[in-house]
């Protein structure tokens, strides 16, 4: 096992009868950044509390490199300040009753090396300026810098932030996202972040897990899991705007077409999947054209009419109605290039390889079928 | 004014408070981070002084301190002397008498220190004794002050314990309060008064120390 390898499998039973399962085999080295992400309630904050220590599992075993910090059939429980871990919770939790520079200090060697380690996280985290101020004088983001800066400055061994920039507002958490992964990557410590973010996900995380109905049920490079989700209960977390039950109709050179609604899409089919499966496309991979448009690589091109146009930031969602229900992301410029309103014209263009199946058994019920591709069409929505 | 008997009672309040200060933090910090019934059982004998009569329970400590009683024994077998009638005897009767209203407060006060800094601290690997040096001790003063003075008051002003334990020997085991009640029965209404008129002013004084104290923890 690598240094730097976190393996767990774990089960945590709550009183209410509410269980959380995890098993994970991560390495870090390769992901030093990993997002479990899942959405709220679903058990995450419990899997990193449990990893911190902060939650005692009911069975199984947690370990990190070759160190077993938990195994409940060896009777083994490392107390949370003996796993070397950093912790950053949704609620910075800085000591009210100290200034910034011995907050960051706190968890620190008192050596000349633990001095430079501490002036270090705060120049990196952006917070030397701060040294002398209290918690309460601090800005939200502020805050949630200085215990970023506290958990680095003592050099974990691994550190798990929880929501980090929850508590901050949009246009600070955008602000902060792209520093944050600068700043984890610069520490050289691994990190475990808990997210329900997509966004956030993608732009600081290398690795990712997704959590649902409170298991890990996927986990690899965070752009495969994202473009391929094992399951229409991953494909639900994660967020995929279109999620549609169609057919099979022809595989040729793992390239299938695919008969949705009253149009054909044409996938690739690596796993050779036959018969009824679940089309799995993500809002991104979509392209709007008006007109014929200029000739392109991709196979699927849909002529449709658009239903609705929902501004957001950065981009907005563009619902359309191709033969079946198809959701588009469109910078503002481009919607007002292409004159998108509702009822306009337009061809939606999908490359082969964005266009992910997933199969369905085939004596699935026709109920909880349309209930997972609801299901996903809500989270899109 | 009985001076003698007054700075008896300041004596015995003082050492009363700082003894229950140091052995009444750790009781009441383990008191307040445990759920378990042993804890509970505990928490209800440190507050069973307040319902017991005091001069039963001075009764009970006379026993248990006399020549007979188990702690006579112990006390008399390493150190040759005996305990009934002596400050050690009133120090013995005030801290049991006043360990609810010294770790009451302090058990309240550990209890409402935010449950997240004291996971932040060890997350960020300090042991107990750190945490609550550190943060839980810092963040609770207010509630320590409380229970200070109301263990200082409360011992100036013990009447029914210390003369059962006591017996209001003049000079020794004669405090304040039992000077008052001497001084009545002698229809000395005048020095009674004076001895009164000074104990109040301590205990508006030790209000106004606290209420101070608070405040600057709490700014």
């Amino acid at each position: 096992m690598t240094a730097r390898r976190v393996c767990l499998k774990f089960s945590v039973e709550w009183k209410s009868g509410t269980k959380i399962e995890a098993a994970l085999d991560a390495d870090l080295d390769t992901q030093p950044v990993l997002v479990l992400f899942g959405a709220s309630g679903v058990g995450k904050t419990t899997v990193l509390r449990a990893i911190a220590g902060l939650v005692r599992p009911s069975s199984g075993r947690i370990e990190f490199g070759s160190t077993p910090w938990f195994d409940y059939e060896a009777r083994i429980d490392v107390p949370v300040q003996h796993r070397e871990i950093g912790y950053v919770a949704q609620d910075p939790a800085l000591f009210p009753h100290m200034n910034v520079l011995q907050n960051v200090r706190y968890g620190a060697a008192r050596t000349e090396s633990g001095r430079e380690l501490v002036a270090h996280a705060m120049h990196l985290v952006g917070v030397t300026h701060l040294s002398a101020s209290r918690p309460s004088e601090l800005s939200g983001g502020q805050r949630q810098r200085v215990a970023l800066a506290r958990a680095i400055a003592r050099q974990p061994k691994l550190l798990l932030l929880d929501e980090p920039l929850s508590a901050l507002d949009q246009k600070a958490r955008v602000a902060l996202r792209h520093e944050l992964r600068s700043v984890l990557l610069g520490s050289g410590i691994p990190t475990i972040l808990v997210t329900h973010d997509r966004n956030e996900a993608l732009c600081l995380g290398d690795g990712m897990a997704v959590m649902t109905e409170g298991r890990i049920s996927q986990h690899g490079p965070i752009r495969e899991v994202l473009r391929k989700p094992v399951s229409p209960a991953v494909a639900d977390a994660i967020g995929i705007e279109t999620v549609v039950e169609g057919v099979v109709v022809e595989t040729r050179d793992a390239l299938s077409r695919v008969r949705v609604g009253s149009t054909e899409v044409v996938a690739i089919n690596e796993g050779l999947i036959e018969g009824r499966v679940l089309v799995c496309i993500r809002a991104m991979d979509v392209v709007l054209l008006r007109g014929e448009g200029p000739q392109a690589s991709a196979r699927t091109r849909l002529n449709g009419r658009v239903l609705q146009v929902r501004a957001g930031l950065p981009m907005n969602q563009v619902s359309i109605d191709c033969g079946f229900h198809l959701e588009a992301l469109v910078t503002a410029e481009a919607c007002e290039e292409l004159a998108l309103a509702e009822g306009t014209a337009v061809i939606a263009s999908v490359k082969a390889p964005h266009v992910h199946l997933l199969p369905l058994r085939q004596d699935a019920p026709q109920s909880s079928l349309s209930e997972a591709t609801r299901l996903a069409k809500d989270t899109a929505g | 004014m009985d001076w003698q008997a007054i700075q008896l009672s300041l004596q015995l309040a003082l050492a009363t408070t700082v003894v229950l200060l140091l052995m009444g933090a750790p009781l009441a910090y383990w008191l307040s981070s445990r759920r378990s019934v042993l804890a509970t059982i505990i928490e209800s004998v440190v507050a069973s002084p307040l319902v017991i009569p005091p001069t039963v329970l001075g009764l009970v400590i006379l026993l248990a301190i006399g020549p007979r009683g188990p702690v006579g024994r112990a006390y008399e077998s390493i150190t040759g002397g005996t305990l009934p009638f002596s400050f050690a005897a009133l120090l013995m009767a005030s801290l049991l008498f006043s360990l609810p209203f010294a770790v009451q407060p302090m058990v309240a006060a550990f209890s409402s220190v935010d449950r997240r800094l004291i996971d932040a601290s060890r997350c960020l690997g300090a042991g107990s004794m750190k945490t609550f040096l550190q943060v839980v001790l810092p963040l609770s003063i207010p509630g320590i002050c409380a229970g200070a003075v109301l263990t200082f008051a409360h011992t100036m002003g013990e009447f029914g314990v210390v003369l059962m334990v006591g017996g209001g020997i003049p000079g020794k085991t004669r405090t304040a309060s039992v000077s008052i009640y001497d001084a009545v029965q002698s229809m000395e209404y005048e020095r009674a008064l004076r001895t009164s008129l000074f104990l109040v002013s301590i205990s508006v004084m030790a209000l106004i120390v606290t209420a101070v104290l608070r405040r600057r923890a709490t700014l």
